[in-house]
């Protein structure tokens, strides 16, 4: 039986943007160390130094202005939550910055997204556990939804949501969820998708694209609808 | 966020996101930064319940 062609993408040169964003987190393996790690992982999501020159190929970009909002004054003897954490920048940023405890989940769905798009074969955590490896890292990484950080069973000082908010079914229920496991006092460092429909401001919570409309219909097994005006 | 990033269902203006905050008993917002990348507003903020 012939399979059927997937068109793949080639994967994304890593931007020199996200070199500087990599280089705050100095991680300082031997060269030999370094090549090695880098070349372990088929797919980075995130980029990393891990020694001066040598830098994990990851496919993030543009995301250097939420470092404004993550200095050690922040993680300084607090617990962090690091949902969606992928490769897991930001949750080894927050203990190198001085965090006492992180968590570190991630439902795995992108190795599935990675097949489909760049026709890579991507076993789930693999650049997490690589850089915890290397890092000698105490920060706990879970296989679980974001929705149900609940099931951690704990209470964290801050809750990092950062690319997830506008890719979920239900951003409420996400709200939700991630509120009740935020500890007195706490806070959601969130970063997310605006609206360039200023009107919008008045009356509704949230705009939808119309592809996505059309996927939401779609999943509910609503007959197909076409979408006027985007 | 990575290139041609198609897979986004929502946006939120700084009001939306406020009233959303305040479903999930979320009181505060603070809005850190507002920027377009890759064609498409970003909002970078901090939810915290009331105290």
């Amino acid at each position: 039986m012939a399979g059927r062609a997937i068109a793949v993408e080639s994967l994304p040169e890593t931007s020199s943007a996200e070199r500087v964003v990599a280089d705050v987190l100095a991680i300082g393996a031997s060269v030999a160390v370094a090549e090695h790690v880098r070349a372990s992982v088929p797919l980075w999501f995130h980029t990393f130094m891990l020694t001066p020159g040598i830098y994990t190929p990851g496919i993030a970009r543009d995301h250097g202005y939420r470092l404004a909002v993550l200095g050690a004054d922040r993680f300084t003897g607090r617990s962090v939550l690091d949902v969606g954490a992928f490769d897991g920048f930001y949750s080894f940023l927050a203990e190198a910055r001085g965090a006492r405890r992180v968590v570190a989940v991630d439902n795995e769905q992108y190795v599935a997204w990675v097949r489909a798009r760049f026709g890579v074969t991507l076993e789930g955590g693999v650049g997490f556990r690589a850089i915890a490896g290397l890092l000698g890292s105490r920060v706990e990484y879970r296989r679980i939804d974001a929705l149900d950080a609940g099931e951690l069973g704990e209470r964290f000082d801050v809750v990092l949501c950062f690319g997830i908010l506008h890719r979920v079914t239900d951003p409420i229920a996400l709200l939700q969820a991630l509120a009740d496991v935020l500890a007195p006092g706490g806070e959601i460092v969130l970063e997310t998708y605006g609206s360039r429909l200023a009107a919008d401001a008045r009356r509704s919570r949230f705009t939808s694209r119309a592809m996505c409309t059309r996927a939401m219909t779609s999943s509910t097994g609503a007959p197909r609808r076409r979408v006027c005006g985007d | 966020m990575y290139a041609r990033d198609d897979f986004v269902y929502w946006g939120s203006p700084p009001e939306g996101l406020r009233r959303l905050g305040r479903i999930a008993g979320l009181d505060e917002l603070e809005v850190v930064d507002q920027l377009e990348i890759d064609g498409h507003p970003r909002i970078l903020a901090l939810l915290r319940a009331a105290g």
